[in-house]
């Protein structure tokens, strides 16, 4: 909201100083901002006689003011009188209707900051004084700023703006970045770090005298060291409202083990070294044992050993980016060294560049796809990264579009929701969460310099900690929150990575999945089963394309009772984003394509699981496959024995004389157990995984396709298989239509014929299963 | 003197007549068909017309037999004087709905399953030494198999020699060559190629016709 005597102000400096080079123009818009107080700052050196103007009041400018002016007072060069009387203004006080003449006024409102900043109420303005009133530090209580801390705020300010580098801090009663580092100097002060000694870092100086000098607990009260007071002053600027005593109350060590506990370290409710630490630094004590770890290198079972041992329980691990990314089997290893893990995305995400919108969505799309490739199960949260030191205005322009996109990006993935989990400095993870972009937060807590941990409190649901590097065994230690929900092996499907081209192969598979997942979504006709019924769909679009499979399985808009615009257009979207083919066949131990027909049939027409007879779902696999043979007998077995032929060609490898060898067969098995599981919703992805991790050897699952196709009640599976065969020949419908063109025009079986044909085709499948016989 | 003026109700009876007695007559002639395609084919030879093989020319007679049937079903039921017994004239309609839908169904139900069941197409790929050279295309959902061939008249005439058979194994799949590729023949003498996408080569030994035409 502008102000009178602030755009006054701006007019004073654009009039006064409008020809010294180095000091802009400013707009008159009478709202205090950076940009007037650079041209205040610049404009005191002017008149220090400072040539080289700049917007920071250092050294050079603290110097030339000490020597120069001292304070402030009637008889100083009335243009720094008219500098300060601006400041006035501009900080909300009264400064003086003439601007450049010394007036009471201006000493009387002197005696008001002063008392807003914890000082006495005397008419000086020193150069720590001047320098604060430079800035846009406020001295009352903005916004979401408490009492109890301004009331701390002004008690550093009393007690140790006398030391050489403390400066004065705001009294705005909020927590930042200034404060934090006015009550790590008071600490160190109070240690007994000489000026110049001091440096507000939490280094070992500060580390070894907490150690020794500040252990408190309750009774204890300040004596000529202050360590109650600033301990009461540290849990009030990490949200523990408790007021400054100097003597450890009750209160306070209810405070303390409030705060303890939410920091999950010991609760002792004593101001020990692990709370002092955890109240002063975002890693807080990093030597103190913890349970988890991410690398970014890949683990071996040795090393997971070797962590687990250790007392490692969690990993963080990278979905993606090469040569840091989960491993193939190492999902399988982590949990099987005992571990848990929780997923991390980071593709650089290490400076601001990296976050826009648009990038958050190719992000999350790709965390989703990755995501849904390695098998995590709905809910699981993926963290992702946000390396960098961002600011507090870069958060709504930067950062909150990026998570934006992510949202979005991460709804690429329809069956399968996915949570967000942010890593981040405490203040831009807390901010996310508060948008309500993000659910969990895992801290940066290592990058303690960085403005987002410094003077921010530990966000309320945060799960992991980062505390410590440890370069010996590349890892970084992570503080784990009971609230964290690591993914456990429950929360992660098995998928085959046995090979790299096992891997290669499923995670195309998944690929697909989702591209046809979202060709539905988009036209609002998304159903599981309808998915993949697009990807046998396009897996049959190459040779499967004609004649009689249009009339066995047309496409899904042709049949009678869908939503035909919609799938028609969105199957379109997926074929178009689908190619190429080989994507799908390649590295697959049978015949994708034969699979997706042996599949799609079963879609459109039933598994007949059971029966006693073939039924339609049965054509595209095995059924006619078995006419085949017979056709085959005819044309190269002729006259010789049929149970041996049928035993050598039946899943054989002899291309001159079979048309039922192995990839067939394969094909045949898995379509109908991936068709079963398509039936009943899952998609094809899932089911393909299931079904080759929990059976990689594929008369494992020639045994399973055999107990679910043929278990009948009352009847044997080998009675049940010979039945099913015989009703080819003997059932009007089949005996007389399509298994005369299957056939390709060979003679019928004769009875006897059919007889040692049907009892060879079930040994010959029980032997290759390796089930019982009879 | 001018021939008597028939009264229109009655022009319009002859005309059913004449309507009912036409497909009746179309129907006895389908059917004489189908009975005779049934002879007409041997385990040594096919009728075929055009690119049409027994299957296709048994489900053409299916259908136009069973509309027939209808037509002359549900015309004879309401030709049914139906003053003269009332109920009789119900049930005789009723019955002639229900066996042609049911007919009908079924002629749906075997186009299908002979859809499903595959196709056959006689391709003649050329002629040499007096003889057509025809190609027999099965496609089915188990993919397309080929067979070698003489054509003689409206008879196929498979070829019993190993060579001149191509299994699925061995056409490579998506639609028949016939859809896409031209088959082409070659001859050395009395010996016949016949190949697609330029391989996969069916071969047969001609078998010289007797100066009759019969082997």
């Amino acid at each position: 909201m502008a102000d009178l005597w602030v755009g006054n102000s701006q007019h004073w400096i654009n009039t006064t100083y409008k020809n010294v080079s180095g000091i802009p123009t400013l707009v008159e818009d009478g709202v205090t901002g950076w940009a007037t107080m650079f041209a205040l700052t610049r404009a005191l050196q002017y008149e220090l006689g400072i040539t080289a103007l700049s917007d920071t009041f250092g050294p050079a400018t603290q110097a030339a003011y000490v020597k120069q002016v001292g304070t402030i007072a009637a008889a100083t060069k009335p243009h720094i009188v008219g500098i300060l009387q601006c400041a006035l203004w501009c900080k909300g006080y009264t400064g003086g209707t003439t601007i450049g003449t010394w007036q009471d006024v201006i000493a009387a409102s002197i005696g008001i900051v002063r008392t807003d900043i914890g000082l006495s109420a005397a008419a000086t303005v020193d150069v720590k004084l001047m320098k604060s009133l430079l800035t846009l530090d406020a001295y009352v209580r903005v916004g979401s700023g408490t009492d109890i801390i301004r009331a701390g705020q002004q008690w550093l300010n009393s007690r140790y703006t006398g030391r050489a580098d403390f400066f004065i801090v705001p009294c705005d009663g909020r927590f930042t970045r200034d404060v934090q580092y006015g009550l790590m100097l008071a600490i160190q002060y109070e240690i007994g770090m000489a000026d110049g000694v001091a440096n507000g870092n939490f280094g070992p100086g500060t580390q070894d005298g907490l150690k020794t000098q500040a252990q408190i607990s309750s009774g204890s009260t300040d004596g000529a060291k202050k360590f109650v007071s600033l301990f009461q002053l540290a849990l009030a600027f990490n949200g523990y409202e408790v007021s400054r005593s100097g003597t450890f109350s009750t209160a306070t060590r209810t405070a303390a083990l409030d705060f303890q506990r939410f920091l999950e370290i010991p609760a002792t409710g004593d101001g020990d070294y692990g709370t002092w630490a955890a109240l002063l630094v975002s890693t807080g004590d990093p030597t103190r044992p913890v349970t988890g770890f991410d690398t970014i290198t890949a683990l071996t079972p040795t090393f997971a050993a070797a962590r687990y041992a250790e007392g490692y329980r969690t990993v963080g691990r990278y979905l993606t980016v090469t040569g840091k990314a989960i491993a193939a089997g190492e999902l399988d290893l982590i949990f099987t060294a005992g571990l848990t893990m929780f997923p991390i995305f980071q593709n650089y995400n290490n400076g601001p560049e990296y976050f826009t919108y648009e990038l958050g969505a190719d992000h999350g799309k790709q965390a989703a796809t990755r995501a849904r490739q390695l098998g995590f199960r709905q809910d699981t949260t993926i963290f992702f990264a946000v390396d960098y030191d961002a600011f507090d205005a870069e958060i709504d322009v930067l950062i909150v579009p990026y998570f934006q996109g992510i949202r979005d990006g991460l709804n690429y993935s329809i069956s399968v929701d996915y949570q967000i989990g942010i890593y981040a400095t405490r203040n831009i993870a807390a901010q996310i969460v508060g948008r309500g972009l993000a659910s969990a937060v895992w801290v940066s807590g290592m990058s303690t310099g960085y403005s987002g941990n410094l003077g921010y409190p530990m966000p309320q649901n945060w799960w992991y900690n980062q505390i410590q590097e440890l370069t010996s065994i590349n890892i970084d230690r992570n503080a784990i929150s009971s609230h964290a929900r690591p993914v456990t092996r429950a929360e992660v499907a098995r998928t085959p990575d046995s090979s790299p081209e096992a891997r290669t192969l499923y995670w195309n598979i998944v690929r697909h999945q989702l591209l046809a997942e979202n060709a539905l979504q988009q036209q609002h006709v998304y159903s599981a089963s309808m998915a993949n019924i697009f990807i046998f769909a396009f897996l049959m679009s190459k040779q499967y394309h004609y004649g009689p499979f249009l009339i066995y399985t047309p496409y899904p808009e042709l049949v009678p009772g869908n939503p035909a615009a919609e799938l028609s257009i969105a199957r379109s979207a997926y074929f178009a984003d689908a190619d190429p083919i080989s994507d799908l066949t390649e590295h697959y131990d049978g015949d994708m394509e034969h699979l997706a027909v042996v599949t799609q049939g079963i879609m459109y027409w039933g598994t007949n699981a059971g029966q006693a007879s073939v039924g339609a779902g049965d054509l595209g696999g095995w059924a006619l496959d078995v006419v085949q043979l017979w056709a085959n007998y005819c044309k190269f077995g002729k006259g010789g024995d049929i149970a041996a032929f049928v035993a050598s060609n039946l899943g054989g490898n002899n291309p001159d004389t079979s048309e039922w060898r192995m990839p067939d067969l394969i094909s045949d098995v898995d379509g109908y157990l991936t068709g079963a599981d398509s039936l009943n919703g899952i998609p094809f992805a899932e089911s393909y995984a299931r079904w080759m991790v929990s059976q990689p050897d594929p008369m494992k699952r020639l045994a399973s396709f055999l107990q679910q196709r043929f278990a009948r009640q009352g009847m044997s599976v080998r009675t049940c298989i010979e039945s099913n065969i015989a009703t080819l020949w003997t059932d009007w419908y089949w005996a007389d239509i399509p298994r005369k063109e299957f056939q390709e025009g060979q003679p019928d079986p004769t009875s006897a014929q059919l007889t040692a044909f049907k009892e060879a085709c079930a040994v010959t499948l029980l032997t290759k299963a390796k089930l019982p016989i009879n | 003197m001018p021939p008597p003026q028939q009264a229109p109700h009655r022009q319009k009876r002859n005309r059913q007549a004449t309507l009912l007695w036409t497909t009746t007559a179309l129907l006895l002639l389908t059917m004489s068909a189908i009975a005779l395609l049934a002879l007409a084919n041997s385990d040594q030879r096919v009728l075929v017309v055009g690119s049409h093989g027994p299957t296709s020319l048994r489900k053409l007679a299916y259908f136009v037999g069973a509309s027939c049937f209808t037509a002359a079903a549900c015309g004879w039921a309401w030709h049914f004087p139906k003053a003269s017994s009332p109920a009789l004239a119900t049930v005789a309609r009723a019955a002639a709905v229900l066996l042609s839908v049911v007919l009908l169904l079924g002629c749906v139900g075997y186009a299908w399953l002979t859809a499903i069941g595959g196709t056959t197409r006689y391709i003649n790929v050329g002629s040499t030494h007096g003889q057509t050279i025809t190609v027999a295309e099965y496609s089915s959902l188990g993919g397309t198999t080929l067979e070698l061939g003489t054509r003689d008249g409206w008879y196929f005439t498979p070829s019993s020699q190993p060579s001149a058979w191509a299994n699925s194994n061995q056409v490579p799949p998506g639609p028949p060559p016939s859809q896409k590729d031209t088959y082409k023949l070659h001859t050395s003498g009395h010996q016949v190629s016949v190949s697609y996408k330029g391989e996969h080569p069916l071969r047969m030994t001609l078998v010289p016709r007797t100066p009759s035409g019969s082997r």
